[in-house]
């Protein structure tokens, strides 16, 4: 069990900490039902959280709760059809982060029962008047490891860490831009799903700012014809071809050292792509069609990881002469949040232009026939981006995870889950989370259950093939 | 003589006129006339005035017109004559045309080359409350009864059982692919074919072999699988994909064999024998759905038959006209598509929900 992490999305995180602090200054408590992500790395995830009502509470003190056993029923009612783990939270309003002798008498009572019920892992959590949460689990000899991290991914991004929990400031984000900010980012690992034109430059970014484990999915290779856009790819990588994924990652070595940057030279649709990135704190999606960016939002959703997805475009139109003119210079930032609005919600792309992106991919005829047929709307042909373009909206949106992880904004982060600039017309948009509307979402936490995103293809093969 | 003193300008240069019997056979006859009477045509036929005749005029659009002993006929609307010992005329139609005719008998050729009936249709004599008689070959029909004969025509149908399934052709040969396809039956499954001919042994064919019709004998088309494979699975289906887990079971229920395979690009869930309303030509098609990689989260759309689905009505089926091969078979795709009002929804739509699109789009056709 190595190095642990709780993740809980914004959403649940706010109702968890309204439960457990609802002004009284008494202890309360809840119950998590988490799911896990595939290993090697024990990433649980939030998905239920279960309130016991103050009222039906025996003892409710500032520093002692009793509460009654049928919620904890409840809890393994809902964990063992997924085989989840459950997570018992109670709150310290004294402010101590520390697990109390009374707090682990308790678990030893109760974890054994939890055992009796199914799984082989469970565990419990205070949290403190800050926000700050502890956790620790147990297996079924009820051996205990504390969880190195807990993430909270909402409309900041919040991280709790073990090592720090007896500091007074452990609440408290670090100043972005300064050594505060590298040294957490040093414990983090970042997946970079796509390194070609906007791509290799996140990857640049994120590499120099500091973060400790540096993922690159990405097949395709390197060819002469990207030289002018994709950073640290030289002469030799395209005459040998080189792997893009692999090529980000030599060229990583040479300033931050071995054991930092890791290529993963597959197509993200693939099952030994989505592994490897199930296992990342955050995800930057610098990808160029729709297929690869649902999959980017889907992994988001599952794993409960938060999600910058960056796109450019360069629209052009006809002049009455007949040459062509640019009719603006396009990019988008969208800050995604697992338990809000997806991808998807925002009209990314939809089940429609997916299956026509595939069509056109797979039978350009077949497509070319349902667009002249009037079912298929023409679809924008991305151009060519240049550099120039890819590093302003690539620098816009490693800014936007800073923004998020290491609050610099004069106003709420709520407000900026997308971002809009037109280099033509010199404007800048922001579009809050509340404008978009959020449809249910069932891979929400979904973790390793089988197939993977919930999508056939990435599942175990149940039937073989012939 | 007379004639010829009495109306010189008629005994300009002679006249070539073609004269046939009953069975119109047609030869050659030279008259001094270009306005021959009947009795000049008996005559120059070699009938002796003491002979009582017919003489019948063919007229450009087939039809005939009795030239009497004094009457003129216009050399202008036709040479050619029918010239027949009788002392009455006797009436037929064919496909509707009235004809006279001077004899009591007539033979299948004769009625064949007056209608201008094709070689292979079928001639028929129609027949009060009894069903029509075809007629066959060198059979000669007596017209001597009361009323008129009426014989139609009709394209001929070739009738060939396969495996149970009887298909009317209008061929006389077809290709064993085409006729087991047209059957229904999968010819990517691998069958042992015969061909069953009255009095003789089951002859084992390929799938190229052509079958010719007009063999007589011919009974049937039989298929045996190349081999018996007892058990529950009888034949192993290509599941070269997965689907949802809800979408095998659904397929698995409804006791279907169901394939997902692979063909270059593009991935199929294949349904086979499945089942359509009356009113098509085919009632067992093979079903294509189009399965994109991330679905549900893209949508299936439309969706294919194999053979393509004809009304027997004969109408055409609006919107059907996309065709593709899948696996080497030709598929036509009916274009139906989710409105707006009702888009895909991922979370609640799979091959199940399409498949009651499916269903309702093809019942609707038939009015269902």
């Amino acid at each position: 069990m190595s190095s642990p992490v709780l993740a809980l999305t914004g959403v649940l995180y706010k109702r968890l900490q309204a439960h457990l602090y609802p002004g009284d200054g008494k202890e309360a408590a809840a119950i998590l039902i988490c799911s896990r992500a595939p290993g090697p790395r024990l990433r649980l995830l939030a998905k239920d959280l279960i309130v016991v009502p103050y009222a039906e509470c025996d003892v409710r003190e500032r520093d002692e709760i009793y509460w009654p056993g049928e919620y904890l029923e409840k809890a393994i009612d809902q964990a063992e059809q997924l085989g989840c783990a459950i997570i018992l939270v109670h709150s310290h309003p004294g402010g101590l982060l520390v697990f109390s002798v009374a707090d682990d008498a308790s678990d030893h009572i109760v974890m054994p029962c939890l055992f009796e019920a199914g799984g082989d892992l469970h565990g419990s959590a205070i949290m403190t008047p800050d926000g700050a949460i502890r956790t620790r689990l147990y297996d079924r000899h009820l051996k205990e490891t504390a969880v190195e991290l807990v993430s909270v991914v909402g409309h900041n991004l919040l991280f709790f860490w073990e090592r720090d929990a007896h500091k007074p400031q452990r609440a408290q984000r670090p100043m972005a831009f300064a050594s505060g900010m590298t040294a957490e980012l040093n414990r983090l690992s970042a997946t970079i799903i796509g390194v070609s034109g906007t791509g290799s430059i996140t990857a640049e970014q994120a590499a120099r700012i500091g973060f400790g484990h540096n993922q690159y999915i990405e097949f395709d290779k390197v060819e002469r014809k990207n030289l002018n856009r994709i950073l640290n790819s030289t002469l030799a990588d395209a005459a040998k071809g080189t792997p893009k994924a692999e090529m980000f990652a030599n060229a990583v070595a040479t300033y931050r050292g071995p054991g930092v940057a890791f290529s993963v030279p597959l197509s993200i649709t693939t099952r030994e792509a989505v592994l490897a990135a199930s296992q990342s704190d955050v995800l930057f999606c610098c990808v160029d069609t729709l297929e690869a960016r649902q999959l980017a939002d889907l992994i988001s959703s599952a794993f409960l990881i938060p999600m910058f997805d960056v796109g450019v475009a360069i629209p052009t139109r006809k002049k009455p002469d007949g040459s062509a003119a640019i009719a603006e210079v396009c990019g988008r930032i969208d800050y995604v949040q697992p338990g809000r609005s997806t991808l998807q919600d925002r009209g990314v792309y939809s089940p429609e232009t997916l299956r026509a992106e595939y069509l056109a991919k797979s039978s350009p005829d077949a497509h070319r026939a349902e667009v002249e047929e009037g079912y298929i709307k023409g679809v924008i042909e991305e151009a060519p981006s240049v550099i120039t373009l890819n590093m302003r909206a690539a620098s816009a949106l490693m800014n936007e995870f800073i923004a998020r992880a290491y609050p610099f904004r004069l106003d709420s982060n709520q407000k900026y889950a997308r971002t809009e600039f037109r280099l033509a017309s010199c404007e800048e948009e922001f579009t809050a989370e509340e404008e978009f509307s959020v449809a249910p979402n069932p891979v929400l936490a979904r973790g390793a259950q089988e197939p993977l995103l919930g999508l056939p293809m990435l599942g175990n093969r149940r039937k073989e093939s012939s | 003589m007379t004639i010829q003193e009495n109306a010189p300008e008629h005994r300009a240069a002679g006249q070539a006129i073609e004269v046939a019997d009953e069975n119109l056979n047609f030869r050659q006859v030279l008259i001094n006339d270009a306005t021959p009477s009947g009795t000049q045509i008996s005559r120059g036929a070699g009938f002796s005035p003491a002979q009582q005749t017919a003489v019948l005029q063919f007229h450009p659009d087939g039809d005939l017109e009795e030239i009497r002993p004094n009457e003129s006929a216009d050399l202008s609307i036709g040479r050619q004559f029918i010239v027949v010992e009788t002392d009455r005329l006797f009436f037929l139609t064919i496909n509707g045309v009235r004809f006279d005719w001077p004899a009591r008998t007539i033979s299948s050729e004769v009625v064949r080359k007056l209608g201008k009936i094709a070689p292979d249709d079928e001639l028929l004599l129609t027949r009060i409350d009894q069903p029509d008689r075809a007629i066959e070959p060198h059979e000669v029909v007596d017209l001597g009864h009361r009323g008129t004969e009426t014989f139609v025509s009709r394209q001929r149908v070739w009738k060939l059982n396969v495996q149970g399934v009887v298909l009317e052709l209008n061929e006389p040969t077809i290709v064993v692919r085409k006729a087991v396809e047209l059957a229904g039956f999968d010819i990517t499954k691998r069958w042992q074919i015969f061909l069953i001919v009255k009095g003789e042994p089951k002859r084992a064919v390929g799938l190229d072999y052509t079958v010719d019709l007009r063999t007589p004998g011919i009974e049937k088309l039989r298929l045996t699988p190349d081999g018996v494979h007892n058990g529950e699975a009888v034949a192993k289906p290509r599941r070269q994909f997965d689907l949802l887990e809800v979408d095998e079971k659904h397929l698995d229920a409804l006791g279907c064999f169901w394939e997902t395979v692979l063909d270059a690009d593009r991935r199929w869930l294949l349904i086979h024998h499945y089942q359509v309303p009356a009113g098509y030509a085919s009632q067992i098609v093979l079903l294509g759905l189009e399965i994109p990689p991330t679905y549900p989260g893209a949508q299936i759309d439309m969706f294919y038959t194999s053979p393509p689905l004809r009304l027997t009505s004969g109408r055409a089926i609006d919107r059907t006209q996309v065709s593709a091969v899948i696996c080497g078979t030709s598929f036509n795709g009916w274009s139906r598509h989710r409105g707006p009002e009702a888009p895909w929804n991922p979370r609640t739509d799979n091959v199940i929900t399409h498949l009651a699109l499916v269903e309702s789009a093809i019942a609707k056709e038939v009015g269902q």
